[in-house]
């Protein structure tokens, strides 16, 4: 890699041409960056026209956020054009064109494209596997979601005897103080048992809701709370 | 990647004379500037290292036929890269000791390998069948610069009546491989070779509402590409299938550090974990990794699969790096992965 590549950075900017943030954790690219300060200003002369092109085009299509660039920073040459789309409030990105943009070679800036593109597909596909789980604990049929679904196979029947999430007694006394809003520690002296049954109990109920973390519990409780066919 | 204590030797000259070739402006074109040599060669160097520990010829043999056929369309001739490859050898040996020799014996083992094979002979990546009707259709919009077209391409074969699974092992698939022919022939370039790709991810995205429609009650699968392996898509289209079949999938996707994925697979208690990798240097991390899960799995009840490019090239290399099964696709992933919850007595697979 040369110096010239680990020094490229990826821009987001508004209608203005203000660099407004940019996602650089991860991205293995070197920059310093003060939000506020021009677009324009940071590529160079010859790169200028092309970079008030761009934004032209930003303007024209309306979207702030949804557009950015590479630029090399120490040489302030325009690297690539990167074009993006929204799903969902994320953002995918994709290179545009970039021979025509006569860009020079990068493979650290393309890894890093590649690389927060993927990251952002997976947190798409984690949004996506939450709002299904959502859905279905407060009793909307596929139809309610966003795109009509394709046949599949038939779902596994939740255990008789349980509840629609197939709870156990003790898993259900952990939901109640869960939704109460206590700690592990709390809920294991109000259950009597050692915290790590606790934790464990959480992790079984996590998987029984399809979900990763207590926020994401708490919150398809609470809609399958609400839902009309209530826990 | 080979330690400093191993003596890694200098590709330097090596890469220099190759370099005379591929840089001669009568041969220069801007697909051939950006394959460097010496990360070629280097890279040979890490092939060699993952071959010599996962005791693998044949991920030598495909390296080198991937090699040939690349410099080749840069008018190297394959009498000059067995030159090449021959004080290569001799390099590694001066300046590795007994580690050298061994890989240097590895290296000519599998140039000599390579050699029975008709000098046109393909590695495994560039082989296959040709495209069908509608994934040629979808490339040609790609190429073309316009997603949009090729995902209409796509949801109209969906709205057709084609199942999810199908559109992935029909059109994502082997366009994908296509796309790594082409830049293997130099017609594109690496930007557009992640172009095609980030277009394809973004209709993959698109289809995640339908593909997490499906209830997921059956086993945990966990599904993750290992350190230093950017390639993950073709571990998600996996990942998707067991999700369609009822599974409770997460995808971790690239570049997973050993740590954070053993962490993840305790922390949601998978039943099944799925680790790839694409590239062969990157099989060393696989097997670090199931050693890792395997260390935390005092009980042995967690299985765990293995897929990827060189566990296809190397079809007994899953046992090597301490897996429990491999699948050549998802289809077969699954197949596998129910026989072995099965077998290990798990009551809740999805029908």
């Amino acid at each position: 890699m040369s110096a010239n590549e680990a020094q490229a950075s990826i821009l987001w900017c508004d209608l203005d041409g203000g660099i407004l943030t940019l996602l650089m954790d991860d991205l293995a690219l070197n920059g310093v960056f003060a939000v506020g300060c021009r677009f324009d200003d940071r590529v160079s002369e010859c790169d200028r026209a092309l970079a008030q092109a761009f934004l032209g085009d930003l303007r024209r299509h309306g979207a702030a956020f949804d557009r950015a660039m590479a630029v090399d920073g120490a040489a302030g040459s325009i690297l690539f054009r990167f074009e993006g789309s929204r799903v969902d409030q994320q953002l995918l990105i994709t290179i545009r064109d970039p021979a025509r943009l006569g860009f020079r070679q990068s493979h650290a800036v393309l890894d890093a494209m590649a690389g927060l593109n993927n990251r952002l597909v997976n947190r798409h596909r984690e949004l996506a596997r939450a709002l299904a789980g959502v859905a279905r604990l407060a009793g909307l049929g596929p139809e309610n979601l966003s795109d009509p679904p394709p046949p599949q196979p038939s779902p596994q029947l939740p255990p008789p005897g349980g509840d629609r999430h197939g709870f156990s007694q003790r898993e259900q006394d952990v939901v109640t103080f869960l939704l109460d809003g206590y700690g592990n520690r709390p809920i294991a002296e109000k259950l009597a048992i050692e915290e790590s049954a606790v934790k464990a109990r959480l992790r079984t109920i996590y998987r029984k809701l399809g979900v990763a973390s207590r926020a994401q519990a708490i919150m398809a409780l609470l809609a399958a709370k609400k839902a009309p066919r209530t826990l | 990647m080979m330690t400093r204590s191993s003596g890694k030797p200098s590709t330097g000259v090596i890469a220099e004379a190759v370099a005379l070739y591929l840089l001669d402006p009568a041969r220069a074109n801007p697909a051939a500037l950006e394959k460097s040599p010496e990360d070629i060669l280097t890279y040979l160097l890490d092939v060699l290292a993952a071959a010599e520990s996962m005791d693998s010829l044949p991920l030598v043999v495909d390296y080198l036929a991937w090699t040939r056929g690349l410099l080749a369309n840069f008018g190297l001739s394959a009498d000059d890269l067995s030159r090449i490859l021959a004080d290569m050898a001799q390099s590694i040996e001066a300046d590795c000791g007994f580690y050298g020799r061994r890989l240097a014996d590895l290296l000519r083992r599998g140039w000599q390998e390579l050699d029975r094979h008709p000098s046109n002979a393909a590695c495994r990546s560039c082989a296959g069948a040709p495209l069908g009707l509608i994934a040629k259709r979808y490339l040609a919009a790609l190429m073309g610069g316009d997603e949009a077209a090729a995902h209409r391409v796509a949801m109209e074969s969906l709205d057709r009546g084609m199942t999810i699974d199908v559109l992935y092992a029909e059109i994502v698939a082997p366009v994908m491989r296509e796309v790594g022919r082409l830049w293997h022939a130099n017609r594109i370039t690496v930007a557009q070779e992640y172009y095609i790709s980030s277009a394809t991810q973004l209709l993959m995205a698109h289809l995640y509402p339908r593909i997490c429609a499906t209830e997921c009650r059956g086993p945990v699968l966990v599904a993750a590409c290992v350190q230093g392996e950017l390639h993950e898509m073709g571990l998600r289209m996996v990942a998707d299938l067991f999700q369609l079949q009822g599974w409770n999938t997460r995808f971790l996707g690239g570049d997973n550090s050993a740590m954070v994925v053993a962490a993840f697979v305790d922390h949601v208690d998978a039943d099944v974990v799925a680790i790839s990798a694409m590239m062969a240097a990157n099989v060393p991390a696989v097997a670090a990794q199931i050693a890792m899960l395997r260390g935390r799995d005092k009980a042995g009840r967690r299985k765990i699969l293995v897929g990827g490019y060189p566990f296809q090239v190397d079809p007994d290399l899953w046992r090597r790096v301490g897996a429990d099964g491999s699948g050549g696709d998802g289809y077969q992933a699954i197949e596998v992965a129910h026989s072995l919850l099965q077998a290990g007595g798990a009551p809740s697979l999805p029908s």
